[in-house]
């Protein structure tokens, strides 16, 4: 090539014929937006324009996926570029008070109310628009996590999943591996009819061990997933909450009769809270609306609260009080709380004692309890520890009431049916009488006697031993607690219920709302409000998309690879055993009927191939290489549990991975499918108790997808993955004639569009007539221009996935970014609000103080039952040792804890550098007098072992006053090897990130594996709550030294 | 301002076009100007022969999307540490990203072009050649994080000339598809490399 390469320039030449070349561009200066930023610089600094003013930018309402809060968003889009994201105006998360449903699109454009987004929510662009995202299908041409892959076509990524074949004979070792696809399990349609083990055949079908995982996916997409397994014959469509915050839910449910997963403050309303674990300003649901409630009604006094944790949260400079709880140890303070308000007769007994809705309803009540109803004591009763029947206590008029619970009616002093009785005795032998009585010569004692008696048998002294905060504390905080009338809510996160002993200190706080009987309360402990149906199984739903036409099985579904939401005492293992007379405990794995999405439990079954073997794997938008579960992974060793799992090709076949980018987890995969990121795919999401109204917000791609297409031209996705390999093998529910309504499914419009329409036509929402709620009905067609805009875009393209009379209400939907009731239809109306418009007492069930199925179901490793009321339970293994006994105090003198923080969510939040450059790397976060104690200061280096994980990882030391001494912890964001950075090679081609990414601190390697759950090779699985199932993140106990510098290598020591 | 100031204001501009060329299109007004006068003009200074037919204005609006911005089979990646070789950085006593910490040049992240996104990353050829324009305009003995600013300008010049001329490697295969910004790119490259006479 000619030219400068290859000879001399002078440098006055050089000099002069730049400024003739730069010449002519000057004379423009200053005329073309071009020029004035191109030539500003030498040190100052360009601020983005004002894109509210820009001409052409077109405003798109959808759903935030930055953390699991589902704020509306307001999407600024300009030439198809995303430029800018902020809140929609319409969406309560994000507005308060939020703008009417009825305002019309035009004016939410120039709404002057504040609509704002976090500041990982504006990040979210850097997501979408990451340098390394994944386009094309990958297919591995190396080993398992050696990072080689190639592009293959859509048709053959299809193809070979679903026929399967030699897939990976080129790779070395597995000339001679074959791995079965989809239709080795489909089997021409009968997969779904062949027991997985004929000997079990209510393990359920082949088809089961096709186990499909996420990690984000919301209701529509997961509503998705879920179609395709089961349609394909598959129990295990599985969510991650096993790794998150799964104690805190089962707690509720099985408090609330299984109905309701989470309730919230009702903050606006409320005069103190007890938040035990809940990182308020940090984390939670939804983040920012939270946030922003609890630091209006305490800045205005009409709140005051207290934070129970192990360290201080950012709300804390707000807070009445920070207790400084010992991790593990909320359920002191929780029993200590109901202990000294039962004696001190705090509680409501009004409430309390009405044992029926009827009577409850009654007596001006929405909701009761089983706190009256009677239990049967005699260990040898069939009904021992179940409520005592109608038929049991004589009572029975006949075989409808057999089953119903009695008490002791208060009027009478006798046994009678709890429907019948208007109020009855909590205290049948006697005021704080734990006694039992004899009915119908049965032995019995209410549930209330029983909750008592567990409070009472320990000390006040040993709550604060086992809390970690005086006794004193604890009893002024019941005291608070009970002197503000229904207005006071003890609440609840990650904190307290992650732990083994999660679930029983949940129910401990669930029982202490029922104490004051704030459930359903205008101040207190609310249930939100009740988004529309998007499934359509409401009368004259437009679809019903919870049914398909599809064949009858002749196969049970069968149980999960997880074993979870199955009771162990049903399955045939546990029936045969008995049946042989033999001891059906310990089983090989525990089983979890209560919780679910337990990932940790996913990977054991895979790895112990109990109660199946799994033949494929399917993870979409998850990384649990990084991310979880404790101890099984987090850190680029491919000695702990889940990278052993993964590299085994007998225990996973097949290994699928659906995500954006190539991370640590789907760097493993076999096969990548590129997946469309948040803000370019669907979702129906609805709204969290901490909103009052009804709530559902519609994610919708406010760009057209980056991603390649497929042969059809639709957007390479996760949903079209699943549509081609259904029609494929010509699964029902997929393709041709898909929904009972017909009409076929062959994009993910047919179907995520006709959840629109029944979000459109939901009748039930609510608004204010005069001092009336009424229905709204269906939500009026679109008609103005705008109310088009968003809807035009998809009619355009899949204009047959509704009817022309739905696209006008879908339409309206779409404009508005989802459905909301107005702002003041939360509350039932009122001179000053006193009930919540939509509340847990309609279910017409009780708020469980006492929990019978908990009697009769079994730890399956111990053979112990559960505990039917709320209890301190100390920390231990499944098998029952004591984790103070595995690992003393002596040697391992501090609980390892870790945290969100308002920056970051999950792993994705990495690739938004914006979010990176708030805080680039973190550290291992100490008191000030473990500091001293260790003689070390700010940004020293310490070694973190524990006893399963013994070589340790490093960090430097940051000390903070908030943690309590004895505890060290760090945020959860960090600790990337391979997001954004690390290396790998793409049709041979090498492709490097940002190795400045892997910043330190991650420890969750270092969390502690529960030896009664390991193989023979030291496999392991997280320390678990029994109950629940939930992975155990604070309780590791650790040691901690002084250290030299780690290495370069920023997250391997 | 002296002469020789203006003189290397003038090279620091003409860095500065290749700069907001890798940023994203110009207007039409802007593209008329480069193809008929800016870029035949440094042709000239870099004693390169002329193109023919010359560039047409709109191609630049037309190529830059499916080129850096799409995710097509045909696109490349707009950032330099993609095209040097493993470890290029570690072995350099200076970074990109440290010279961007440092110095607060407006590299850009914050500000919008049609059609394409932004550049997030200082290593992104609109920050290189920023910083470049930068480092020509200040005075070569001024300390910039511990280095003097000559120094910086060598390291970043030599990064800039390997990694462009890869670039322009890969832009030569397809030359048909993206002949502006082949222009661009390999008038970029040979202007950076005549930048070491200064």
């Amino acid at each position: 090539m000619a030219g400068i390469m290859d000879s001399k320039i002078s440098r006055r030449i050089f000099l002069t014929g730049s400024a003739t070349a730069a010449s002519g561009l000057a004379a423009l200066w200053g005329s073309w937006p071009w020029l004035p930023g191109m030539f500003h610089r030498r040190g100052t600094y360009v601020y983005p324009m004002r894109t509210e003013l820009w001409k052409g930018v077109e405003v798109r309402y959808s759903v935030c996926r930055q953390c699991r809060s589902d704020c509306g968003l307001e999407a600024r889009v300009f030439n198809g570029v995303l430029i800018k994201l902020d809140g929609n105006p319409y969406h309560p998360n994000t507005t308060e008070p939020q703008l009417s449903y009825a305002t019309t699109v035009n004016a939410s454009l120039k709404t002057t109310q504040i609509h704002s987004l976090c500041a990982r929510g504006q990040a979210g662009r850097q997501t979408l628009y990451d340098r390394f995202r994944t386009y094309y299908p990958l297919k591995r041409v190396g080993p398992r996590g050696s990072g080689q892959w190639k592009t293959i076509s859509w048709e053959q990524l299809i193809a070979e999943v679903t026929e399967g074949g030699y897939l990976f004979k080129d790779v070395p070792g597995e000339a001679s591996r074959h791995v079965d696809g989809f239709a080795a399990l489909w089997r021409h349609g009968q997969g779904p009819n062949t027991p997985v083990d004929p000997a079990h055949p209510d393990l359920g079908p082949v088809t089961n061990q096709f186990v499909l995982y996420w990690g984000r996916a919301e209701p529509g997409q997961s509503t998705f997933l879920t179609r395709f397994a089961t349609a394909f014959g598959s129990v295990n469509a599985l969510p991650h909450v096993g790794i998150c915050e799964l104690n805190h839910h089962v707690a509720t449910m099985q408090s609330l009769d299984g109905k309701i997963a989470m309730l919230k403050p009702d903050i606006k309303h409320a005069e103190y809270v007890i938040w035990f674990g809940a990182n308020i300003y940090q984390a939670n649901f939804p983040m920012q609306t939270l946030s922003r409630k609890v630091a209006e009604a305490s800045a205005e006094g009409t709140l005051k609260f207290v934070l129970v944790d192990v360290r201080a949260p950012n709300a804390a400079m707000r807070a009445s009080r920070f207790v400084k709880v010992q991790p593990g140890g909320d359920a002191g303070i929780v029993m200590g709380m109901i202990r000294h308000i039962i004696e001190n007769h705090r509680y409501n007994g009004a409430f309390l004692t009405a044992p029926s809705y009827d009577a409850a309803h009654t007596a001006g009540e929405m909701d009761y309890t089983n706190a009256t109803w009677l239990v049967v004591e005699d260990a040898g009763h069939p009904l021992h520890g179940q409520f005592l029947t109608a038929a049991a206590a004589g009572l029975a008029a006949g075989k409808e009431s057999a089953d119903a619970p009695t008490v002791i009616d208060a009027a009478t002093g006798k046994a009678a049916l709890a429907a019948q009785t208007s109020v009855a005795k909590l205290w049948p032998s006697g005021d704080l009488s734990s006694a039992a009585i004899t009915v119908n010569g049965v032995t019995c004692r209410t549930a209330f006697q029983v909750l008592y008696e567990e409070a009472q048998s320990r000390s006040y002294e040993e709550y604060q031993e086992i809390a970690g905060v005086p006794a004193s504390t604890i009893k002024e905080l019941a005291m608070e607690f009970t002197a503000h009338g229904r207005k006071a809510v003890a609440d609840f996160y990650r904190g307290p219920a992650m732990h083994s002993n999660g679930v029983y200190t949940g129910r401990g706080i669930m029982t202490l709302n029922f104490l004051v009987g704030n459930i359903d309360h205008a101040g207190g402990y609310i249930t939100g409000g009740k988004p529309a149906d998007f499934m359509g199984s409401y009368s004259g739903a437009p679809y019903n998309l919870g049914k398909w036409p599809a064949p009858a099985y002749s196969v049970p579904p069968g149980v999960k690879i997880s074993r979870e939401g199955s009771f162990y005492e049903n399955t045939s293992f546990y029936q045969d055993a008995v049946g042989k007379g033999q001891q059906p405990f310990p089983a090989p794995r525990p089983w979890f009927p209560f919780g679910f999405g337990i990932w940790h439990e996913i990977f054991a079954g895979a790895w112990f191939q109990y109660p199946y073997p799994v033949k494929i794997l399917l993870q979409h938008e998850a990384n649990p290489a990084w991310s979880a579960p404790p101890g099984m992974s987090g850190a680029p060793d491919e000695s702990l549990p889940w990278f052993r799992l993964i590299k085994d090709l007998d225990k996973v076949p097949l290994f699928i991975a659906s995500d954006i980018l190539v991370s640590e987890t789907s760097h493993y995969a076999d096969y990548v499918v590129p997946d469309t990121g948040y803000l370019e795919c669907w979702g129906m999401l609805p709204g969290f108790p901490t909103v009052p109204t009804s709530v559902v917000g519609v994610r919708q791609p406010v760009i057209e997808p980056l991603i390649a297409r497929t042969p059809g031209g639709e957007p390479m996705c996760v949903e079209q993955f699943l549509i081609d390999v259904a029609r494929k093998l010509g699964m029902p529910g997929f393709g041709k004639n898909a929904f009972m309504e017909g009409g076929d499914l062959n994009t993910r419009e047919d179907f995520y569009l006709k959840m629109v329409a029944n979000i459109a036509f939901y009748p039930a929402y609510l608004k204010k007539e005069g001092e009336r709620l009424v229905p709204t009905g269906p939500v009026p067609d679109a008609s103005a221009p705008d109310d088009w805009k968003d809807a035009k875009r998809w009619q355009q393209r899949y204009g047959n996935a509704l009817k022309q009379a739905e696209w006008a209400k879908a339409a309206y939907v779409l404009a508005r970014g989802g459905r909301f009731e107005d702002y003041d239809a939360g509350y039932l109306p009122a001179p000053l609000p006193e009930w919540m418009t939509y509340r847990y007492g309609d279910e017409k069930m009780p708020c469980q103080v006492y929990n019978a199925t908990f009697a009769k179901t079994h730890n399956a490793i111990t053979g112990e039952t559960f505990s039917p009321v709320a209890k301190y339970e100390p920390l231990r293994f499944m098998d029952g040792t004591l984790l103070s006994t595995a690992d003393p105090r002596k040697e391992y003198p501090f609980v390892l804890s870790t945290y969100k923080q308002p920056i970051h969510s999950k792993s994705r939040t990495w690739a938004d550098k914006w979010l990176v450059e708030l805080m680039p790397e973190a550290y291992v976060e100490m008191n000030p007098w473990d500091a001293k104690q260790l003689d070390v200061q700010n940004g020293d280096w310490v070694l973190v072992r524990s006893a399963t994980y013994p070589k340790g990882l490093k960090g430097q030391v940051q000390i903070m006053p908030g943690i309590r001494p004895g505890v060290v912890s760090f945020p959860a964001a960090f600790g990337h090897w391979h997001y954004d950075s690390g290396e790998w090679r793409i049709d041979g081609n090498l492709y490097r990130g940002d190795k400045e990414l892997n910043t330190r601190v991650r420890l969750n390697a270092v969390m502690r594996l529960d030896p009664s759950l390991s193989d023979h090779s030291g496999w392991g699985t997280c320390i678990e709550d029994p109950v629940g199932g939930g992975a155990d993140y604070y309780s590791t106990r650790v040691r901690v030294e002084k250290t030299m510098p780690a290495s370069r290598t920023l997250v391997q020591t | 301002m002296d002469r020789e100031q203006n003189a290397q204001d003038a090279v620091a501009d003409v860095l500065l076009i290749f700069a907001r060329l890798f940023d994203g299109p110009p207007p039409s007004a802007i593209a008329a100007v480069l193809v008929n006068d800016t870029l035949p003009r440094i042709r000239d200074l870099l004693g390169l022969e002329q193109l023919h037919p010359p560039l047409a204005q709109e191609m630049f609006a037309a190529e830059y999307e499916p080129l850096f911005l799409l995710p097509t089979s045909m696109a490349v990646t707009p950032y330099l540490s993609q095209y040097l070789d493993p470890g290029t950085e570690d072995d350099l006593p200076i970074k990109i990203s440290t010279l961007s910490a440092a110095t607060g040049i407006p590299w850009q992240k914050e500000s919008f072009i049609a059609g394409r996104a932004y550049p997030v990353f200082p290593d992104h050829l609109n920050c290189v050649f920023m910083f470049l324009a930068y480092l020509v305009s200040v005075d070569r003995s001024a300390e910039i994080a511990g280095v003097n600013a000559g120094e910086w300008l060598a390291v970043l010049l030599n990064m800039v000339t390997v990694g462009m001329a890869r670039l322009c490697d890969h832009l030569y295969t397809i030359k048909g598809l993206y002949p502006a910004y082949n222009e661009a790119a390999l008038l970029a490259w040979q202007y950076a490399h005549a930048l070491n006479v200064l």
